[in-house]
């Protein structure tokens, strides 16, 4: 299992590196540079050269890459040019926004998709198994920036039951503890419910199909046989062989939440890592966006790595397969 | 188990529905209410404050935080429309140029402190200059400090600017840039500043109306009252909250919900929604925009200035305006804004009129000769890439608008789309046929970026425009020592530009404000939407 494991983290790394580099390329390669931006009309040539020194947009390729990738390497992922901060602080005071929102909307996922899936794997063909299976096509497949602004329009323009952006309202800062914690779960609810929702689809039918399979499994009807409550026989016997599948499922829909996330942030002005890389590829903030792309590789990949990991465990077969390649 | 007992079950449903209760109840105070004073003021901008440093970084949300932490010597009228702008008091009381006008000497207020409380001086001054136009900060704006040789401290209450030579807009080059603490920032080594931009926000000390009381990043700014701002009772707002939405949806449903305070950049189609809701005040201000075509006349199909002209006869500008501006805007002549006062009045935009435009072209060997609606000459048919940015649904609007107008003129134009750094490089390059963008002008009515032939090569004149006479007239006007005697030139120089048409100049749009009625003292302009913050307050609901 070590060696597995370590296979595994070094072809990660590897795999990460390889996403880093082309995406730095990418960057650099195409046409126009940040003073496009930056640099007003009546900047004299020679000043926008000696900016362009200044931010490194002079040194060739070559340099610019193993000088940032140097810089990776102790930890220092460049100043944003956007925001004129480390790259890195920058990143980490967002990522804990968007492991809120993403950790809520998994919550929501979960909460939506095992109960459904189960219900309606028990009774195929039965109207409540059509209801959930035409609803769960529908949450596949409409698009999270819809729904979210349909979702604000309803409960936050119209109803004013929930705030239509932000993780606090004005004035927070002088609540109580407590209450400012309400206030944040009130800001929270709207964005995690569409997120969660709109991810649930996926994960409702496979519960429902891997239910639906493990329902007719010899061990299922032994323990029916053995006059266990139907309860137990759905969720332990039944859900328990799906489990594994389950779990790897859930460590691969880990990164679809941080790409929805990136729509639901613009939409709700939620202060994370999407809204942060949504914004810093719009001002071609080349550190700001090389270390986004580092935490959404590193989170894919991580996400795969626990995935694989899960599953072996699960099954001895796939480790066995794994050591003999 | 706790949960079989139904009277546990019980008290944890109450629990839920109080929590839930709790949340609506939260959901009613999403109004920003007007408490006791000024009351607290909600703005919504689209892009973040970067910091309070305006020598590391500038955008438009950031000058108008910025005037409201720092002063200025002077504080720039915005009635530039029949003169040159005028300038009021701010730090400095009075200011005097000498005969020469190669010495400008500023009286500065002796009772103004920074916010810890140390008097602001003439240091300050002189050691603004040297950071603004120290290479290693590399002050975006540092050519405007190009021809002050020296800045002097006669006393700690007056500073004197010495010019190598004299010319209009010195007043206004000297007033560029906000005046900053030398004894806080003054610590941070010159070539350290662009790497720890954010040191000086945890050492800020300011001077103007507000100071900074929070600041989050993505989220929200908060501006709390300088207790120690030298003008005593203001500013009268408690807060000012400039909370960052970027999506100009969102902006536009907060303001007519009532959840904001103030909106700036409407866009037209949404205009008479603001302008009908009975607790907005729409306001129309005359930028200081235009857009424009350029036609990249070192390309031969638009070498001849008859042909540019033609193209502009066959765009209906005004159908144009009405369509895309819902009248917002109207329709532009020249670089020098119709708002300016240096504009040329009787200059008439060139109508929309087909039929002489393939007139011109005809003239200029261009017939539809192989019957295809195309017109052709020498076998090559009138076709060409119009390119513009994206991001901007009015441009990508217009754009294929104008293709439509053009095909009916016998032209081909095929959009092109490019992102704005893409654009900016194709443009520069010369590697484009026709583009459609826009400029913002400061009051000091410089053109030569885009119009002198000396920028053809590393500048913004991206049509290689090249007039001997159009480079003499923006010498000789840079020349002039004061504004007002530069208008005959200015008029001169508009002329041609109107005759050869280099760009067609397409309009000039209105800048659209959207307040909420309860704001007295507002008085947004052109220059700034947030002019004069410290006398603005909210009254009472």
């Amino acid at each position: 299992m070590t060696g597995f494991l370590l296979r595994r983290v070094a072809a990660s790394a590897l795999l990460l590196l390889l996403v880093l580099t082309a995406t730095f390329l990418l960057l650099h390669l195409a046409p126009g540079d940040p003073l496009g931006l930056l640099a007003h009309p009546r900047v004299p040539p020679e000043q926008r050269e000696a900016l362009r020194q200044l931010w490194g947009l002079d040194q060739p390729l070559a340099a610019r890459y193993l000088r940032w990738l140097g810089g990776v390497v102790r930890g220092d992922w460049g100043t944003s040019f956007l925001f004129r901060r480390p790259a890195g602080a920058v990143l980490l005071a967002a990522l804990p926004n968007t492991l809120l929102l993403g950790g809520a909307a998994l919550l929501v996922q979960l909460v939506v998709a095992v109960p459904l899936g189960v219900a309606a794997g028990r009774r195929p063909g039965s109207p409540l198994d059509h209801g959930i299976r035409v609803g769960s096509l529908l949450l596949y497949s409409l698009p999270t920036f819809w729904v979210g602004l349909m979702a604000l329009l309803l409960f936050a323009y119209g109803l004013g039951l929930f705030p239509p952006s932000h993780l606090h309202g004005v004035g927070a800062e002088s609540l109580s503890p407590g209450l400012r914690v309400l206030d944040l779960l009130h800001h929270l609810a709207l964005p995690a419910l569409v997120l969660g929702l709109t991810s649930a689809g996926g994960l409702l039918r496979f519960v429902r199909s891997s239910v639906l399979e493990a329902m007719g499994q010899p061990h299922v009807l032994a323990a029916r046989a053995r006059g266990l409550s139907e309860r137990r026989v759905v969720w332990v016997h039944g859900l328990g062989s799906a489990l594994g599948p389950l779990l790897q499922l859930l460590g691969l829909s880990l990164p679809a939440l941080l790409g929805g996330a990136l729509v639901t942030e613009v939409v709700f002005s939620w202060p994370g890592l999407g809204r942060l890389a949504w914004s810093a590829m719009l001002a071609r903030d080349y550190p700001l966006i090389l270390a986004v792309t580092a935490w959404s590789a590193a989170l894919v990949l991580v996400g795969n790595l626990l995935a694989d990991l899960l599953q072996a465990a699960a099954d001895p077969r796939v480790r066995e397969a794994t050591h003999a390649v | 188990m706790a949960s079989s007992n139904p009277r546990s079950g019980a008290r944890a449903r109450f629990r839920l529905l109080l929590a839930a209760a709790a949340l609506l109840c939260l959901a009613c105070q999403a109004r920003p209410t007007a408490e006791a004073g000024g009351g607290i003021l909600v703005v919504a901008t689209g892009a973040d404050f970067t910091g309070p440093n305006e020598l590391l970084s500038a955008s438009r949300i950031d000058s108008e935080v910025r005037s409201n932490l720092f002063l200025r010597l002077l504080q720039e009228q915005p009635d530039y429309h029949h003169h040159p702008p005028t300038f009021a008091p701010e730090l400095a009381r009075d200011w005097a140029f000498s005969e020469d006008r190669l010495t400008l000497t500023f009286a500065l207020r002796d009772d103004v402190l920074w916010s810890d409380g140390v008097p602001v001086t003439a240091e300050d001054v002189r050691w603004t200059w040297q950071a603004q136009t120290a290479p290693e900060v590399g002050w975006s704006w540092a050519y405007a400090k190009e021809a002050i040789r020296d800045v002097e401290v006669v006393d700690p209450h007056t500073v004197r600017f010495h010019f190598s030579r004299a010319y209009p807009t010195q007043l206004l080059d000297v007033n560029e840039g906000f005046i900053l603490p030398r004894h806080a920032w003054g610590r941070l080594p010159l070539g350290e500043w662009r790497q720890r931009a954010d040191w000086f926000l945890d050492h800020l000390v300011v001077s103007g109306p507000f100071t900074i009381a929070r600041w989050q990043p993505q989220q929200e700014l908060v501006l709390a009252p300088n207790p120690r701002y030298f003008e005593s009772g203001l500013p009268r707002l408690e807060r000012a909250v400039f909370r960052v939405l970027p999506e100009e949806s969102a902006r536009l449903a907060q303001l007519l919900a009532g959840q904001i305070h103030v909106m700036e950049g409407i866009p037209p189609g949404q205009a008479a929604r603001v302008a009908a809701h009975p607790e907005l005040d729409l306001q129309a201000l005359w930028s200081r925009q235009y857009s424009y075509i350029v036609w990249n006349a070192c390309r031969p199909l638009f070498a001849e200035p008859e042909v540019r002209r033609a193209l502009t006869l066959a765009i209906d500008r005004q159908g144009l305006i009405e369509a895309l501006y819902e009248g917002y805007a109207r329709i532009a002549t020249s670089p020098i804004l119709s708002s300016v006062w240096a504009h040329d009045d009787s200059l008439q935009p060139w109508p929309y009129d087909p039929q002489e435009a393939r007139r011109l072209l005809a003239a200029q060997g261009w017939r539809d000769g192989d019957g295809d609606g195309i017109l052709d000459r020498d076998g090559q048919p009138f076709r060409f890439e119009l390119s513009t940015n994206t991001g901007n649904q009015l441009r990508r609007d217009a754009l294929v608008l104008i293709q439509e107008q053009l095909r009916r003129a016998g032209i081909d134009a095929a959009p092109r789309f490019l992102d704005g750094q893409a654009l900016t490089a194709a443009n520069t390059a010369h590697d484009f046929d026709a583009t459609l963008s826009g400029w913002a002008i400061d009051t000091s009515l410089d053109v030569r970026y885009a119009f002198h032939s000396s920028e053809i090569d590393d500048g913004y004149n991206f049509g290689c425009y090249a007039n001997p006479e159009v480079d003499a007239l923006i010498e000789r006007i840079a020349g002039t020592q004061e504004p007002r005697d530069a208008e005959p030139l200015f008029h001169r120089l508009q002329h041609l530009l109107h005759r050869e048409q280099p760009y067609t100049f397409l309009w000039e749009p209105q800048w659209l404000v959207g307040l909420d009625r309860r704001i007295e003292g507002a008085s947004p302009n052109a220059l700034l939407t947030f002019f004069d913050l410290e006398r603005w307050h909210l009254r009472p609901r």
